[in-house]
């Protein structure tokens, strides 16, 4: 039988008091957010927190709002299903809706939040692409203190991140889109409950027919959620053909460095996470001229 | 452990004390003895423990009961009509959709999440709502149909 060992529960009302715990409590506390990774890995005695730090009391957490200025801010409470329906996600950032849309299962859905997968940090974390690629920065409460980090700095490796054993990351900002922008997900897995096997997140802003800005990012290819450096800089600032954007996608495979696993092998992982990001440049910039049709 | 907690369960009002690290599942279950909410994996991913949780579905087994605390819950056991059945049961049993029936009520809870929300759904839409649920027996046809069926019930009423 999977039950869990006993802990002591923890629910603050407000921010600092929750650090207030984590600071006495260091490594023998875990926030509870979603749960859905959380309580599973603790029946698997992954680990064994004795104290859970229940943050869904922090009603400031659990909303995600947009506004031109600023963008999208994303609290850690919110769940992937309020992302999945939220309207402004759906008009202004697709990948991040369609990363939604594919999450897991519907009861996963509505109980897992964005910010709970991007603190499991696992390499295949379906939030980690789109968030990448749309730039998102992490607004992080410590004792005393706020910062903000950028996510393509976060993830350290598999499972882990910049996040100290005191601090909340409690908000994720994402910016407002570009003015002729447009963004793709996709995600390859063996089931809809499985983890990705692949998954590739583009994010492209045009200047009439140059690349004003890419940035191109995978997930389940390497020991951390990565961007594609390399092949962004082939392609900013060029005008788009098909040549040089299959050259750039073998680039993004060149930065991948996948494993064997029960899911795929690497070199199906690094050819299709090639194919991917060449489909989803395509269709990012698909995107972004059928918006400029229906605009003028 | 413990603490006090105030649930609504299936319309009834229950403030009781309950070890921290239970499970909702196994409060429902063992605490509150309904036993129609099954348990499988025990891990998110067969759907069996499927439960409503303000109207939406959820794993109980990836829930503490204290996370509960303050919600309204509707289990298998509160949605039939006294000794009438659900329209939905009732659609499950005449399309043979139920062998052994450990994730009937699983099943059943989701395709209720998916009616009240979408009264008229399509195929995709139907298989879509039951991704998350395991069934052993019946190779899901019999299931996505028992759903169409439910559906054109709840429709005439």
């Amino acid at each position: 039988m999977k039950t869990l060992t006993a802990f002591e529960y923890i629910k603050p009302a407000l921010i600092d008091e929750a650090l207030y715990y984590l600071n006495k409590y260091g490594d023998s506390a875990s926030i509870l957010a979603g749960g859905t990774d959380l309580l599973v890995r603790m029946k698997h005695r992954q680990i064994n927190p004795a104290y859970l730090i229940d943050i869904k009391g922090l009603a400031e957490l659990s909303t995600i709002s947009y506004n031109p200025e600023n963008g999208l801010v994303i609290g850690a409470l919110a769940k992937i299903h309020e992302l999945e329906i939220n309207q402004d996600v759906q008009a202004k950032y697709g990948a991040l809706a369609m990363a939604a849309e594919q999450f897991a299962t519907a009861q996963v859905r509505n109980m897992a939040t964005i910010v709970g997968n991007i603190c499991r940090s696992s390499p295949a974390a379906d939030m980690a692409p789109p968030l990448l690629a749309l730039d998102a920065k992490l607004e992080v409460f410590g004792l005393g203190y706020k910062k903000l980090l950028p996510l393509k700095d976060f993830f350290t490796g598999p499972g882990t991140n910049q996040l100290k054993n005191n601090e909340i990351l409690t908000r994720v900002m994402v910016p407002p889109p570009g003015p002729c922008s447009a963004s793709a997900f996709i995600k390859l897995g063996r089931t809809a409950e499985d983890l990705a096997k692949v998954s590739v997140a583009v994010y492209i802003e045009m200047d009439s027919s140059l690349i004003k800005e890419i940035r191109i990012a995978l997930g389940a290819v390497a020991p951390t959620p990565i961007r594609a450096y390399d092949a962004e800089a082939a392609l900013k600032g060029r005008t788009p053909s098909e040549t040089l954007i299959k050259d750039a996608s073998h680039m993004a495979a060149e930065a991948t460095s996948p494993v064997d696993d029960l899911r795929s092998t690497a070199a199906y992982r690094r050819e299709v996470g090639r194919v991917l990001v060449e489909r989803m440049i395509n269709k990012a910039i698909a995107e972004v001229s059928k918006n400029g049709r229906q605009k003028a | 452990m413990k603490q006090v907690i105030k649930v609504t369960v299936n319309g009834e009002y229950y403030e009781k004390e309950v070890v921290v690290h239970k499970s909702l599942l196994d409060f429902l279950r063992d605490d509150l003895n309904l036993t129609g909410t099954k348990k499988g994996c025990d891990n998110g991913d067969c759907g069996s423990c499927t439960v409503l949780l303000n109207g939406k579905p959820i794993n109980s087994c990836m829930m503490l009961a204290v996370e509960a605390d303050g919600c309204e819950i509707l289990t298998i056991e509160g949605i039939a009509g006294g000794k009438e059945l659900h329209p939905i049961q009732k659609a499950f049993v005449e399309s043979g959709a139920i062998q052994c029936g450990y994730c009937t009520p699983g099943m059943v809870m989701a395709a209720k999440a998916l009616l009240d929300e979408n009264p008229d759904p399509s195929e995709t839409e139907i298989r879509e709502a039951i991704v998350g649920h395991l069934c052993r027996c019946t190779g899901y046809d019999q299931i996505v149909r028992a759903i169409k069926k439910a559906a054109s019930y709840l429709n005439k009423k």
